[in-house]
C-alpha cells in the first residue's frame, strides 16, 4: 500500500505538486495520469525521496521511504530508463545495485533473462535502443523482487511484444499481491493494464477511481441511431431535451438515453435499423477530465479548439 | 556500509574513464622516473624522488579528476538516483564514495611507487651507481616521507575533486577548476595581493602548501602543509556533503 498525504512541492516559486493525496492499493495496477508538466514524475521522486517536498508524506505500507532498510528490496522504481551510464555494461549496472543491496550476481543473471538482455548483458548501454534501455531498467525493478513498484513511462520505447510482455508481467504481478502504479502517456495501453487510476492536474488530484468510474464520468456517451425515418425520431427527441447531431448515415444522440429513444420510436412506429449506446474512450475521459490543467498545448490541438 | 562500498568499487572499476585516469596516474611518473634512471648521464642521490614527485603532479591531478568522475558523472548519467532509492541517507553515500576513492588512489599511488622506484632502482643498479633511489641528504627528512606525503596528497586531491564534482555536478566544470586553481588562480591571487596590498599569502594557499608538502625540502613543516590542504580539504568536503543532502537529486 502506498498513501500519499498533502504532498507539495515547488521549484522556485512555481507549485509543481500541490497538496497532492492519494492511496494505490496492491492486488492491482494503479494507472497515475496526468497531462505533461503536471507534475507526475515529481510526485514520483517526492515519494522515494529524490526530490525533497515542501510538505506531506509518502509511506510505503506505513513506513516512509527514507526508513526503509534495503529499500531495493521493499520498493522497485523505474523513473527514467537512461539512468544508467552508457559507458558501463547492463551487468556490471545491475551487479553494483546488487552489490548495494546484498543481492547475489544469480539474481543479477536472473532478472537480465527474464527481460530478454541475457544475449547483450556485457554490451554497454550507450549501445543500446531506448527499448533496451526500457527492459533495463524493468529489470533493476525486478531485481530486488519488491512488494511495490513504482514505474514512470514504462512502455516507451518497447516494440509491440515488449508492451504485451510488459502488460502481462504487471498484471501477473499485481495480482501476487503487489502494489503496482505506472505513469503512461498512451492511454489505450493505460485502459488495458489498469484498473485503478489517479488522475492530477497542475499538481492537482483531479480524481481518483475505478478505470470504469473514470470513463463513465468524464467521457461523453450518445446513442447512435440509424433510421429511414430519422427526421421524425429527431424531432420527437428534440421535443424531450436531447440534441442530436448528423453523423455518417445516423444521428448521434446526447442527453437522452437508449431506452428513452427505444421507447420513443416504438411509440412512434418509426423503424430503427440501429440503436446503439456510445461512450468516448479513456484518452477522451482524460481530455475531458485534464481539460482545464492542461499547460502546454500544441498548435493544432489549439486550432482545432477554435 | 559494507554492501554500500563493495558497490562504489564496481562502480570505479567498471568504467573505461575511471580505468584510464587511473592508468595516466600510475604509469606517467614511472614512464618519465625509468626512462631517467635508464638514460640521465649524472643522476644525484636525489634525483629519483625529485622526479617522481614533480612528475606526480599529473598523478595528483589525474586523482582529482577521478573524484571528479565517481560523482560528476553519477550526476550527468542518472545513475546518481539508483544510487540515492538505494541509499536514502545520502552523507553515508557520500562517506563510502569517499572512502572507497581514498583506497582506490591510495592503492594506485603505491603501484606507481612500487612500480616506478623498483624498475628505477633496478637501473640504477646496473648502471653501476650504488645510491638507488632512496637518498640521506637531509637528516630531517627521508624519502619515505617525501612518498607518503605524494600519497597523502593523491587522496587529498582525489577528495577534493569529490567535492567539487559534487558541488557543481558537472564534470568539465569541476576538472576546469581542479586544473586552473593550483596552475593558475593561486599564482595570480598571490601575485596580485603582493603586488598591491604588500600582503604574502603564498604559503596559505592550499594547492601550493600541497605541492610544497612533496619538495625534498619543503618550505615548512612537511605534515603540517600537508594538514593544511587537509583543512581545506575537509571543509570543502563538509560543504559538498550538506550540499548533496539538501538538494534534488
Amino acid at each position: 500500500m502506498i498513501l500519499v498525504e498533502n504532498l507539495t512541492k515547488r521549484f522556485a516559486g512555481v507549485t509543481a505538486v500541490d497538496d497532492l493525496s492519494f492511496t494505490v492499493a496492491p492486488g492491482h495496477v494503479t494507472g497515475f495520469l496526468g497531462p505533461n508538466g503536471s507534475g507526475k514524475s515529481t510526485t514520483m521522486r517526492c515519494m522515494i525521496g529524490l526530490d525533497h517536498a515542501q510538505s506531506g508524506s509518502a509511506t510505503f505500507n506505513g513506513v516512509p521511504y527514507s526508513k526503509l532498510s534495503q529499500p531495493l528490496r521493499r520498493v522497485g522504481t523505474l523513473l527514467d530508463a537512461g539512468n544508467a551510464h552508457s559507458g558501463r555494461s547492463a551487468r556490471n549496472h545491475l551487479l553494483w545495485m546488487a552489490a548495494n543491496t546484498g543481492i547475489g550476481k544469480s539474481r543479477v543473471d536472473a532478472v537480465l533473462e527474464q527481460v530478454g538482455l541475457s544475449d547483450v548483458s556485457r554490451r554497454r548501454v550507450g549501445k543500446f535502443s531506448l527499448g533496451m534501455k526500457q527492459r533495463l531498467g524493468i529489470a533493476s525493478v525486478l531485481l530486488g523482487d519488491p512488494e511495490v513498484l513504482i514505474l514512470d513511462e514504462p512502455v516507451n520505447g518497447l516494440d509491440p511484444e515488449g508492451i504485451r510482455w510488459l502488460r502481462d508481467l504487471l498484471r501477473d504481478l499485481a495480482k501476487e499481491g503487489r502494489t503496482v502504479l505506472v505513469s503512461s502517456h498512451l492511454l489505450s495501453e493505460m485502459a488495458l493494464i489498469a484498473e485503478e487510476l489517479v488522475v492530477i492536474g497542475q499538481g492537482k488530484l483531479i480524481t481518483q477511481c475505478s478505470v470504469g468510474d473514470f470513463t463513465t464520468r468524464f467521457a461523453k456517451q450518445w446513442v447512435r441511431v440509424v433510421s429511414p425515418q430519422i427526421q421524425a425520431l429527431k424531432s420527437l427527441a428534440t421535443e424531450k431535451g436531447a440534441v442530436g447531431v448528423d453523423e455518417q448515415g445516423g444521428v448521434n444522440f446526447s442527453g437522452i438515453s437508449a431506452l428513452q429513444l427505444g421507447e420513443l420510436a416504438a411509440s412512434a412506429g418509426i423503424v430503427l435499423h440501429e440503436l446503439s449506446p456510445q461512450a468516448g474512450s479513456l484518452e477522451d475521459a482524460f481530455l475531458d477530465a485534464t481539460a482545464s490543467s492542461v499547460q502546454f498545448h500544441s498548435a493544432q490541438s489549439e486550432g482545432l479548439g477554435k | 556500509m559494507l554492501n554500500l562500498m563493495k558497490s562504489e568499487f564496481i562502480k570505479l572499476r567498471t568504467l573505461r574513464s575511471t580505468l584510464v585516469a587511473t592508468f595516466i596516474l600510475i604509469a606517467f611518473p614511472v614512464v618519465i622516473t625509468v626512462l631517467n634512471a635508464f638514460f640521465l648521464t649524472e643522476p644525484k642521490d636525489t634525483f629519483m624522488i625529485e622526479i617522481l614527485t614533480t612528475t606526480g603532479f599529473v598523478s595528483m591531478l589525474m586523482s582529482g579528476v577521478l573524484g571528479v568522475f565517481a560523482i560528476a558523472q553519477e550526476y550527468s548519467q542518472g545513475t546518481i538516483r539508483i544510487t540515492f532509492a538505494s541509499t536514502p541517507l545520502r552523507t553515508k553515500v557520500y562517506v563510502a564514495k569517499a572512502f572507497v576513492l581514498s583506497l582506490w588512489v591510495a592503492f594506485s599511488v603505491a603501484l606507481l611507487q612500487v612500480i616506478g622506484l623498483g624498475i628505477a632502482s633496478f637501473a640504477l643498479k646496473r648502471r653501476g651507481f650504488d645510491f638507488g633511489v632512496m637518498y640521506k641528504q637531509n637528516p630531517y627528512d627521508s624519502a619515505w616521507q617525501v612518498l607518503f606525503a605524494f600519497g597523502a596528497v593523491c587522496i587529498l586531491f582525489a577528495l577534493v575533486g569529490f567535492a567539487l564534482g559534487a558541488l557543481l555536478r558537472n564534470s568539465p566544470g569541476a576538472i576546469s577548476t581542479l586544473i586552473l586553481v593550483p596552475l593558475l588562480v593561486e599564482g595570480i591571487l598571490v601575485g596580485l595581493l603582493s603586488a598591491v596590498f604588500k600582503i604574502d599569502i603564498s604559503r596559505k594557499v592550499p594547492f601550493t602548501a600541497a605541492l610544497n608538502s612533496v619538495q625534498i625540502n619543503p618550505d615548512g613543516s612537511r605534515w603540517s602543509l600537508v594538514g593544511y590542504f587537509g583543512i581545506w580539504c575537509l571543509g570543502l568536503s563538509i560543504l559538498a556533503a550538506l550540499f548533496m543532502k539538501r538538494r534534488d537529486a
